[in-house]
């Protein structure tokens, strides 16, 4: 599962890319290591457009875009963390949205900040937890906070289920607005 | 003598999402009303108790935070002398708040001569929720804020968000493009012609401090609705935001002041419980669930036109 | 500390004027009654409103003081041939003493809070915006460059003063000595510049395309986007409903969004000043006056839409996709 997290429009991933790419002098491309075949399709892109590509090691990155002229586009490809840790150091450089195309394999799950005791939860799949701390149950959204990377769990009463315990199967309804 | 306020938040009897911002012709955007003493107390009770889901900070918007403050402290001695009186004595200002019996001294810009961050400190002298967003390239992001009666929401989660992630909760704002319009919009608000809006809800219970974070004290009041007690425990909930951008930091402050009315108040205006029965009526259900409504709107709905038909 | 918060608008006083280029004049402004004027964020422009004995002049110039400087404000105004009235009327009828209205500084144009290296590139009096940005980003310690267009020294302003603050860091180039300032400086510069250009329209398009071809995004690129909207006549016009398959007239005093819901058509508004984009309307056919400002220049000159609550037909006719 690859999913790109660079909002590039509406287009397919390759005339996304292909739009991403096309004003670029050359591409400084990071790759986390086991998943260069996951990159295999961009460097071919580039190639064919010419670009000039240059692999970098995240230890060489910070030398890298120091000298790095404008017009050069970034490629990262990683699991979420890998992905995450590049993305902090290039936006704290000044690297705008359309100068990068990130690639994440693997799934993106975010820790849920319990919003009783701000704790952090470990990520999970499902759409309610117990705060391993407080012991709240909470709701899992889609609300997310980058600086915290952490999702938002707010908090669920027992009044909220039993509201909707008619319903047919209750693991799987939302509760009323939080 | 301070006055009672209540804006009705709406215009038609249909209610949804738009932007609904329109020039704040007053350019005043501090209200003191009469419960200022109580609601200033609470504000700063809970501070004490919460400093960290009431106040954050982004330590490089100091400079923005003291034009905020020169901002606030001016607005309320011009507008308000009675109560407020800010002077110069040399390197030193002093306000001096008549309704609270309090003088402060201070040296403008310097940190060390206030108790409190500058946000803060001008957040305590006022009834308004005071949050401010700085503007970068592409976005406006919440790096300040003093938020003591937030509308079910987070200050310490949404603390360095931007202005469309903030937004990610409520239902449509995001994908129907009107989100990207809005902040499109406040990006190019400018200094010296500040806008306002009115956002409403319905609380169960007289409670301003409605945080995400004690959810579970007051959300249970939802379900003890009845027709008994439906006009003194529900109550409309307006938020009256005023957004002004500052001068020289170019950043944008958000005001909110939060206003209720228990039903049985509302019911007294022929024309506010009519715009209210229509609007629950025919509000989308995303909404009614975003604003918290399943659980009890319908007893509202049935009281509402109980009381219409009683009055025609 | 601030003390005209709640005003609109100021009144100051010329307390000086000199001719700091060929037909460049620059005019310090300092208050009436407040003791001092708001400071500004970098860039920031004022409205300046200066009555003549039948008109009232309103124009926006960028303030070349100090952001910092509480004290005074300074204007600069080229003489400009094809002059509407505001750079005559300053250049010949202003003296000292004259006093004048000003509005709270706005920013169209500001620095980027996240760019490594700025690029400011200016035509003649275009300069005017970057003085206070340059003085803030050293102050700041930021690194910064600027490349200047002018016929020559002497028509140059500010030539000597930018020369003498920031050496090494401005390069002139003079039409009379055969040098031309082209794109070609865009190239070759550090990841993360931020470009500022301020001149004539020609020159700000040419280098927002090389720009934008060069690969710079978006974002990096600043421009003013100077709109001369204070409404120019208001001719009446009429609009034809497209979906409807009617005419709708808009008598000279009314705005098209009044004249349509007279005609009961129901376009949402809310500002009714043409700052929220709620009132915004397709246009078919037709050129837009627009005078708003909601939408980017770009979106205006391609005039697909419409904001009714303040814009107009520039000719007597628009089609649009009511
Ligand atoms: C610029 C400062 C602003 C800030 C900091 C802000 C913040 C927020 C927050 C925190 C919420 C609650 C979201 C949640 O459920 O977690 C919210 C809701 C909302 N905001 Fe904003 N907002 C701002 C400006 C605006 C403006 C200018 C508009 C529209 C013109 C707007 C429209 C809305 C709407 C429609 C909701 C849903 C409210 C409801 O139905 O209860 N916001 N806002
Ligand atoms: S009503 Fe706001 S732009 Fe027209
Ligand atoms: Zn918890």
């Amino acid at each position: 599962m690859m999913r790109n997290r660079t909002a590039a429009g509406g287009g397919t991933r390759k005339d996304n890319l292909w739009a991403f790419l096309q004003c670029a002098h050359s591409l400084l491309f990071l790759c986390q290591d086991g998943q260069q075949e996951s990159c295999s399709a961009v460097l071919q892109m580039a190639s064919d457009l010419q670009i000039a590509v240059r692999t970098v090691t995240v230890e060489e990155l910070k030398n890298e875009l120091g000298s790095a002229k404008i017009g050069t586009r970034l490629y990262v490809c990683g699991d979420y963390q890998f992905v995450r840790g590049l993305e902090n150091v290039l936006f704290s450089f000044g690297i705008t949205n359309e100068e990068l195309w990130s690639d994440v394999t693997g799934a993106t799950v975010h820790p849920v900040l319990c919003a009783g005791c701000y704790h952090r939860n470990d990520p999970v799949a499902g759409s309610y937890i117990h705060c391993e701390m407080c012991g709240r149950m909470l709701e899992v959204s889609n609300h997310y906070s980058k600086k915290l990377d952490a999702v938002m769990g707010y908090i669920v009463l027992p009044e909220q289920l039993v509201f909707k315990s008619e319903e047919p199967q209750p693991s799987r309804t939302t509760p009323e607005g939080r | 003598m301070l006055s009672s306020r209540f804006p009705f938040p709406l215009s038609a009897d249909i209610f949804q999402y738009s932007n609904n911002l329109r020039p704040l012709d007053t350019n005043v955007s501090i209200q003191v009303t009469h419960e200022y003493t109580e609601e200033v107390g609470l504000k700063r009770s809970l501070l004490k108790q919460h400093p960290e889901r009431c106040f954050r900070e982004e330590i490089h918007t100091r400079d923005a935070q003291w034009e905020v403050l020169n901002y606030v402290l001016h607005q309320l001695s011009q507008v308000y002398p009675e109560h407020f009186r800010l002077r110069q004595e040399g390197d030193n200002w002093i306000f001096e708040n008549t309704l609270l019996g309090e003088e402060v001294h201070f040296r403008d810009l310097d940190n060390d001569s206030l108790s409190c961050a500058p946000l803060d400190f001008a957040g305590r002298q006022v009834q308004e929720d005071l949050i401010l967003l700085t503007q970068y390239d592409d976005k406006l992001v919440l790096e300040a804020g003093q938020l003591c009666f937030p509308g079910n929401w987070s200050l310490y989660f949404d603390f360095g968000m931007p202005f469309m992630d903030i937004h990610t909760p409520v239902p449509g704002l995001i994908d129907d493009g009107l989100a990207a319009k809005i902040e499109r919009f406040l990006m190019r608000v400018e200094s010296g012609k500040p806008w306002t809006r009115l956002n409403w809800s319905l609380n169960a219970g007289r409670r301003l401090d409605t945080s995400a974070e004690t959810f579970d004290e007051w959300g249970p009041y939802r379900y003890r609705v009845t027709e008994d007690n439906v006009g003194h425990l529900v109550h409309l909930r307006v938020e009256e935001q005023n957004l002004m951008r500052m001068p020289r930091s170019n950043s944008l402050l958000f005001t909110i002041h939060t206003y209720l009315m228990p039903l049985h108040e509302i019911t007294q205006n022929q024309t506010w419980t009519n715009r209210l029965y229509r609007v629950l009526c025919t509000l989308s259900p995303k909404l009614v669930e975003y604003k918290g409504l399943s659980a009890y709107r319908d007893v509202v709905v049935e009281y509402l036109a109980k009381e219409l038909r009683v009055n025609t | 500390m601030i003390l005209v918060f709640l005003a609109r608008s100021c009144m100051v006083e010329v307390a000086d004027i000199e001719q700091i280029a060929e037909s460049v004049k620059r005019f310090t402004l300092v208050p009436v009654d407040a003791g001092t004027v708001l400071p500004f964020h970098p860039g920031a422009h004022v409205e300046t409103c200066i009555g003549t004995r039948n008109v009232v002049l309103r124009r926006h110039y960028s303030l070349c003081s100090d952001a910092d400087e509480t004290r005074f404000y300074q204007i600069a105004v080229s003489k400009s041939k094809t002059s509407r009235g505001g750079s005559r009327y300053w250049h010949e009828q202003v003296i000292v003493g004259q006093r004048l209205e000003v509005s709270v500084p706005v920013n169209h144009l500001s620095l980027s809070r996240t760019a490594r290296h700025h690029l400011f590139v200016a035509g003649g009096i275009g300069i005017t915006p970057f003085i206070s940005m340059m003085l803030a980003l050293r102050r700041q310690g930021q690194s910064f460059e600027l490349h200047m267009a002018a016929k020559s020294a002497l028509a140059c302003p500010f030539y000597d003063w930018l020369s003498g603050t920031f050496p090494g860091q401005v390069h002139f180039y003079f039409s009379t000595e055969g040098c031309r300032l082209t794109p070609n400086l865009l190239q070759d510069q550090l990841l993360g510049t931020h470009l500022y250009v301020c001149g004539p329209p020609g020159m700000m398009k040419e280098f927002r395309d090389c720009a934008r071809a060069i690969g710079y995004p978006k974002q990096s690129v600043h421009m003013e986007a100077f709109t001369a909207s204070q409404g120019g006549d208001n001719h009446p016009f009429r609009a034809f409903l497209e979906k409807q398959g009617r005419w709708v007239d808009v008598p000279g005093h009314q705005t098209l969004l009044a004249a349509l819901r007279e005609a009961d058509v129901n376009v949402p508004s809310s500002c009714e000043v043409g700052g929220c984009g709620t009132c915004m309307v397709g246009v078919i056919d037709g050129d837009v006056d627009h005078r708003d400002f909601y939408l980017t220049g770009e979106e205006q000159a391609q005039g697909r839409e419409i904001l009714c609550c303040v814009s107009r037909a520039k000719k007597d006719r628009l089609v649009l996709d009511l």
